[in-house]
């Protein structure tokens, strides 16, 4: 997709959104929709929620829309919206977790990569160590390597502080490098 | 030469988590429907909202569809939205019809003290700022108005509290919970204000102004006055609540539903580890089976609400709603002297 043309089409529909134009609101969600799903997807693990959560992060971004400020960037702005809903969802519908212990001992449908330093069966193991996080725990690891942010654009789009960003990746780095033992 | 290597493994580790993550999460995408329920909760009707509309202004006269490949052809007609349900979860009267479906009584069971109640109050305008109570000031919770506590900082705390540098999440949460029931909400009155669905009231910044020419009160700031009012005609419903030090609560007030003003009930603080960190904390309210205290939820007795201090005010909401609430302490005699009976 043509990047100059998305953020044109963005940049036009943020301005008649904010105008109050609710039907120019589908061309943002079709922009980020995707993005923001494989996000959701990626801490949860869970397709239904994760739609449920992309649903209810839109509904809201809309109701908020006039708080928006269009100097800032909206991927991270709805980014922050998603991540407080997909927290609230999981701590309700209890985000599935298990045991570390069960974890590393259960496959997980996971393709190595030719570049990977670990071997099939500890890429097992770390997939399967990921959903033994915290949900907390998942959206910084989620949005530091899947999705490239820094800690300060972390802290930006959850409204945690850099320093609970950077506890919280580091709690999570620690149990997942535990979890491959010396396999790196 | 240890942190070199976990810095060594952790780069190593984060390339095999880019990896393994994007393995993962390319090969899915959000459901058709996702759009049209997204279309319907809006009340947005009139125009066709699915993706095939934006992908004709990206690509006009061409029907490649790089994001949503088979998927618009999809017509969902068996969608159904799951409307959400305005859950007001604030306590309310059950007189209302709404609540009296969600007033059957539960295997709650609580003993709650007596309390002489006092009479229904007149909002009084002694409200302060949250820091600025006594013996909350002291506290290493409180920090610029807000209620934190990042970890890995040192938290050196008053009153003999003391928590090392590195304290664990479950201790943070521990204390935070201690310190709140303590120096918080006990023998205080509490007013909370809800405002109208997609009101913030915080949107514009701190909520209590500091007058300059005021002689200094609190902790020695200068005393000043909250922006926010129960008057303001962006507010949907006052209450007011007394807490004892000894677990008891009182409600005073409730600006639509009299009937239960005076009613005792038990309470209690409580912290997640994975919350506490952000100053975040559980206010948990229980009423007697038979009392005319009722909420909306799994337990119409019980009502455990999730609370941030920020700005020396306590945040909450209803999130199905987009209701924000804004909860106020004060320092009242006339609580102090119910509690002592």
């Amino acid at each position: 997709m043509d990047e100059a043309l998305q953020l044109s089409l963005e940049r036009q529909a943020v301005d008649k959104c904010r105008a109050g134009d609710k039907d120019e609101f589908h061309v943002i969600v079709s922009l980020h929709s995707t993005a923001m799903f494989r996000t959701a997807y990626g801490i949860t693990g869970d397709y239904s929620l994760a739609e449920d959560a992309v649903q209810d992060a839109f509904v809201r971004a809309w109701k908020k829309f006039n708080q928006f400020q269009p100097s800032t960037s909206l991927r991270n702005w709805l980014t922050r919206i998603l991540v407080n809903r997909v927290i609230d969802m999981s701590r309700r519908k209890q985000l599935p977790t298990v045991d570390i212990t069960e974890a590393t001992n259960k496959p997980s449908p996971v393709r190595g990569p030719e570049e990977s330093l670990l071997s099939l069966d500890d890429r097992h193991r770390l997939d399967s160590a990921l959903r033994t996080l915290s949900a907390e725990q998942r959206v910084v690891v989620v949005l530091r390597y899947y999705e490239q942010m820094s800690v300060p654009e972390i802290a930006q789009a959850t409204g945690w502080r850099e320093g609970t960003v950077k506890s919280r990746l580091s709690r999570a780095m620690t149990t997942l490098r535990d979890t491959i033992g010396g396999a790196l | 030469m240890t942190n070199d290597k976990h810095r060594m493994a952790d780069e190593q580790l984060g390339k095999e988590l880019e990896s393994l993550i994007s393995g993962n999460v390319e090969s899915v995408s959000p459901p058709a429907g996702t759009f049209l329920a997204i279309q319907d909760r809006l009340g947005s009707q009139a125009a066709d909202w699915s993706p095939s509309r934006l992908i004709k202004k990206l690509v006009p006269g061409e029907w490649r569809l790089p994001m949503f490949t088979g998927m618009i052809f999809k017509i969902s007609a068996a969608v159904i939205v799951a409307v959400a349900v305005v859950a007001v979860v604030v306590f309310q009267g059950s007189d209302s019809e709404g609540t009296q479906q969600a007033a059957e009584p539960t295997a709650t069971a609580v003993t709650v003290p007596e309390a002489t109640p006092i009479a229904k109050l007149i909002v009084p305008d002694d409200l302060v700022p949250f820091d600025d109570m006594g013996g909350v000031a002291g506290s290493p919770w409180w920090h610029a108005g807000e209620m934190r506590t990042p970890p890995n900082t040192p938290r050196g705390a008053a009153g003999g509290h003391r928590l090392g540098p590195n304290a664990s999440d479950e201790a943070v949460a521990s204390f935070l919970a201690l310190d709140v029931k303590q120096k918080g909400f006990g023998l205080r009155r509490w007013q909370l204000l809800s405002y109208a669905p997609g009101i913030d009231p915080m949107a514009d910044g701190p909520v209590y102004v500091y007058d300059p020419d005021s002689p200094p009160g609190g902790v020695g700031h200068n005393k000043g006055d909250f922006t926010l009012s129960a008057t303001d005609t962006r507010v949907i419903n006052v209450e007011e609540f007394a807490f004892c030090d000894d677990g008891r609560g009182v409600y005073l007030q409730h600006s639509e539903k009299p009937a239960e003003v005076g009613e005792t009930f038990v309470w209690d603080v409580y912290a997640l580890p994975s919350e506490a960190n952000d100053g975040t904390f559980h206010l948990v309210m229980t009423a007697e089976p038979n009392s005319p205290i009722t909420c909306d939820g799994p337990d119409p007795k019980k009502i455990d609400i999730k609370i941030t201090a920020v700005d020396g005010v306590m945040i909450s909401e209803i999130a199905e709603a987009d209701i924000k609430m804004v909860g106020m302490l004060s320092n009242d005699a006339a609580i102090q002297e119910m509690c002592a009976n």
